[in-house]
């Protein structure tokens, strides 16, 4: 458990630090993510202490997103202001991807000649 | 007595505390209504945390910094999402540059449609900042949302609905197509409602659950990736 925070918090460092030095916009934690998973592919398996740390960790995902998710009491305003744009935005978003987005997969496996 | 309420209040660990039994609660309720989509812990627990501050006339500013150590986990837990991508990606291999290539088509499409409605509606600039995370997975969501200027709680709401809606409508819909394939469903749930959409897909099946936990990794990098370079251009 404790070697596999190690990792979490060093894989995250070192997307820090580059995110930091080359001036990229993208969030540490992704890119902390994005080498987590290229090592995971250099290495072909999960450690064991990886495997703990994710099963302990990611259960309590939704309990670290409810500290700045409580900020919406700050913006009833705006959110009153866009309610009708905010409700159509993502109604409308939502059903035409829907719509569209399993012709699209079957479209490109075809064309590289993937059987689904 | 209005000592010991202060005391309280000022405890430094009075966020944690709130916030760990406000999601506690979530979790039992959420578990005792067979987990129905709506009632996901995180949303009983935000509205526990809420109700609250506000009873006891907190300012969010203190709860937020009472508890941040719980926020500062957000970071690690997200890298942390390699593992189970890992797992989903080595399954689904031989598929990976059409499924690559459908995120990034499709990510785009639902991303400036929306931003495209709100434009069109006169919607405010917050609004607009805090929309195009809205199909990816709530953790990623609010670190890309803040690194684009927008509101990260705001976008935890856009993302939460989104999953809620497409959780209810997206097998339906898809029925009614005639899309029979179960990885082509899964991949549309994954990708258009995030955890949601996979908790829903797994209830049809294995395949249709493994697909749609790849196709909601792989929007939500994609989209961190992306979205940030998109947004600096524009500015």
């Amino acid at each position: 458990m404790l070697v596999g925070l190690l990792y979490l918090f060093l894989f995250q460092l070192f997307g820090h630090a580059t995110v930091v030095l080359l001036g990229l916009p993208i969030p540490s934690p992704v890119m902390g993510l994005v080498y987590l998973f290229g090592f995971l592919l250099i290495k072909g398996h999960i450690p064991e202490p990886l495997q703990q740390v994710a099963s302990v960790l990611l259960p309590l995902l939704p309990l670290f997103l409810i500290p700045a998710s409580a900020g919406i009491v700050e913006h009833g305003e705006l959110l009153k202001d866009d309610a009708l744009a905010i409700a159509l935005a993502i109604l409308v978003s939502l059903i035409v991807s829907i719509l569209v987005t399993p012709y699209l997969f079957m479209f490109f496996a075809r064309l590289f000649r993937k059987t689904l | 007595m209005n000592q010991l309420f202060s005391v309280i209040i000022q405890f430094p660990l009075f966020g944690v505390l709130i916030t760990v039994a406000a999601f506690y609660l979530g979790q039992r309720l959420y578990l005792k209504s067979h987990r129905h989509p709506v009632l996901q812990p995180v949303v009983i627990g935000m509205a526990v945390v809420i109700g609250t501050v506000i009873m006891l006339q907190v300012p969010y500013e203190s709860y937020y910094e009472s508890s941040y150590l719980l926020h500062a986990m957000l970071g690690p837990a997200t890298v942390a999402l390699a593992i189970p991508l890992f797992q989903n990606a080595k399954r689904i291999r031989t598929l990976l540059l059409p499924i690559f290539l459908t995120v990034l088509v499709g990510g785009a499409l639902t991303v400036s449609m929306a931003a495209g409605i709100l434009w069109i509606l006169g919607a405010n600039l917050d609004t607009m900042l805090s929309m195009p995370t809205k199909s990816i997975t709530t953790p990623i969501a609010m670190i890309v949302t803040e690194q684009i200027g927008g509101i990260p709680a705001l976008a935890a709401m856009f993302v939460l609905l989104t999953g809620a809606l497409g959780a209810m409508i997206g097998i339906p819909l898809m029925n009614r197509m005639g899309i029979q394939d179960q990885g082509v469903k899964g991949f549309t749930m994954g990708l258009t409602a995030h955890a949601l959409g996979t908790a829903r897909a797994l209830e049809e099946g294995e395949e249709c659950g493994a697909f749609s936990a790849l196709a909601m990794s792989i929007t939500g990098v994609m989209t961190a990736l992306l979205l940030p370079f998109v947004v600096a251009w524009l500015h």
